[in-house]
């Protein structure tokens, strides 16, 4: 069962920019499920949930209750068996996800190509021509601080590297939502705190709605805005708590955030409780 | 879109710079470094030839003393100096250099034709999964033949030309470059597919921008095997029957029991193969990415 709750007014309105940066997403009466070997499961299972424009929302729970597969159905890439997924009101079909872009835990990046080419990806596949594609993707190089590294070779760069080109390369689309994947969790633990702080601030000035799939309570407690705890399958919304901590906040001392540690109690058992329930599955 | 949304606050962002000298190193202390990773490879490039040179010279100095003993007849194996000089003679005749042309340009052609059509159809066969399914009962059977041996059945429909040689070399080159072109497109990462569905490539994209550079490396180590079999493929089919090609002279030198030319033939046969193989891998050079790999 999951608990209502009503939001203050958002902050990317408060934020008075010229444009809504964000964009509304609502899920409808979600269910899905597909074969696995020999039998059906259900990883999405009668789930409604509205995520208002420009929020930091943050999916936590066992493996397979869902949240990838809630993920790639706003990216346009998975269609639900029932239900409706909805952006800014519109039905999201594969070809309108312009708006959306994804990051994953593993940087995806084209080893053939340079940091530069990479970053240009996704502006390539849309036809922006090339000078404007150089144009943008220096300045996003610069962004994340690579700007010496533009004709390196993937392959040269540290993992830490390589993940902010991931997040060049994303964020040069210029999205209204983003869907994260875990997508820090392949660094190791002092480069995630750094790219964290650093995704933190580009986003604080974007207003950007942002979708993001963690197994790590305290990276969600410490980026979100809102924490969707999902149950083990068939995956449904078992709480949904605003997070209230001041922004911008402590990545580095997570108990120094007032309040950290009771949204940590609080939720901690819950999900435990959820990750018991989906191993003692099958 | 009217401009960034991540960048209309002016406010300089956040991502500490990493200074460029993290790849380059220009200090002394680098220098030091990159200049005994050096010295490294120079003694071990040293040694890699000294060991070679020394097997070589083993090699030549266990032929001759066995022919020079006794221990095996010279009439079977020759002795080195007379196979070089023999290559040196065969070398002056303009019989042997039309009998390389004949034999390089057919394996050119067959290596060419037979890697096309490989390519054309692993790319085929990775895109769409039915096909290959479908196709792969007969592709197991072609494949279980040995193609050499198609050589008499090729020179019977199509004459003492340079046709049979193509098509025998074709016929293993084919599987070959099938099989490889599969494999690299087959091992791009579910992860890159993913990101490129979530970007909204068309097929199309998704195949020249990702599948394509991804596999290059595979087709073309592909193409250096193929270089060897069509050689292989060609050299074959004349021996069994050609108006003129490497194939040939051996079995020429071979009746007439002269077992210096007959070595020489096949030094040749090998240089013929070792020129196309080069070629190859200065392709493989271009269009090859990732770290330097053995061979």
């Amino acid at each position: 069962m999951s608990t209502t709750i009503a939001y203050p007014p958002d902050r990317c309105t408060m934020r008075s920019s010229t444009e809504k940066a964000g964009v509304d997403i609502s899920l409808k009466s979600i269910r899905h499920g597909f074969m696995h070997g020999d039998t059906v499961v259900h990883p999405v299972w009668d789930l409604d949930l509205d995520i208002p424009a420009g929020q930091f929302v943050c999916l936590v729970g066992p493996s397979g209750c869902g949240k990838t597969t809630l993920l790639g159905m706003v990216a346009g890439l998975v269609a639900p068996k029932q239900g409706k997924v909805m952006i800014e009101g519109a039905q999201v079909t594969k070809s309108s996800s312009e708006s959306v872009a994804y990051m994953l835990a593993r940087d995806a990046l084209l080893p053939w190509l340079s940091a530069q080419d990479n970053v240009e990806l996704g502006l390539r596949v849309r036809g922006v021509p090339k000078a404007e594609r150089r144009k943008i993707s220096s300045e996003w190089l610069a962004r994340v601080g690579l700007a010496d590294f533009k004709s390196s070779s993937i392959l040269r760069l540290s993992q830490g590297m390589r993940q902010r080109v991931a997040i060049a390369r994303t964020l040069a689309l210029e999205p209204r939502c983003i869907l994260m994947d875990e997508p820090f969790a392949a660094l190791d633990a002092q480069t995630r705190v750094l790219v964290q702080q650093e995704f933190l601030k580009l986003w604080e000035k974007s207003g950007t709605t942002v979708i993001f799939v963690t197994h790590d309570l305290s990276e969600a407690i410490l980026l979100g805005d809102r924490i969707i705890l999902m149950s083990s399958r068939p995956g449904r919304i078992v709480s949904d708590i605003r997070v209230n901590l001041p922004r911008p906040r402590n990545l580095t001392a997570p108990f120094k955030n007032q309040g950290f540690a009771q949204y940590h109690e609080q939720l901690a058992d819950r999900l435990r409780h959820e990750v018991v329930a989906a191993n003692s599955e099958a | 879109m009217s401009g960034n949304h991540f960048v209309n606050n002016a406010a300089p962002v956040s991502f500490s710079p990493v200074p460029s000298t993290y790849l380059n190193g220009t200090s002394d202390f680098d220098q030091t470094i990159i200049h005994e990773l050096e010295q490294g490879r120079r003694r071990d490039l040293r040694r890699t030839i000294g060991i070679g040179l020394t097997f070589l010279a083993l090699f030549l100095l266990a032929w001759h003393m066995a022919g020079e003993t006794g221990l095996v007849k010279r009439i079977f194996i020759s002795d080195p100096a007379s196979v070089a000089m023999a290559i040196w003679n065969l070398l002056s005749e303009h019989n042997t250099w039309r009998a390389v042309f004949a034999t390089l340009t057919a394996a050119i052609f067959g290596l060419i034709i037979g890697s096309a059509l490989g390519i054309a159809s692993g790319v085929l066969f990775a895109r769409i999964p039915t096909l290959y399914r479908a196709a792969r009962p007969f592709l197991t059977i072609f494949n279980a033949f040995p193609r050499p041996a198609f050589a008499p059945i090729f020179i019977l429909w199509f004459g003492l030309g340079a046709t049979p040689k193509i098509a025998v070399a074709i016929s293993i080159v084919y599987f070959v470059l099938v099989l490889n072109t599969m494999a690299g497109i087959r091992s791009v990462d579910a992860d890159v597919r993913f990101l490129a569905r979530s970007l909204g490539m068309s097929e199309w994209q998704l195949f020249t921008i990702v599948e394509l550079p991804h596999a290059m490396p595979t087709i073309v180590a592909g193409l250096r095997l193929g270089a060897v079999y069509s050689v292989l493929g060609v050299v074959v089919s004349e021996i069994v029957a050609a108006n003129e090609g490497l194939g040939q002279l051996l079995v020429q030198y071979t009746n007439q029991f002269a077992i210096a030319e007959s070595f020489a033939s096949l030094a040749l046969m090998a240089a013929v193969a070792i020129v196309l193989d080069s070629a190859v891998s200065l392709l493989q050079k271009r269009l090859s990415w990732g770290r330097p790999s053995e061979a």
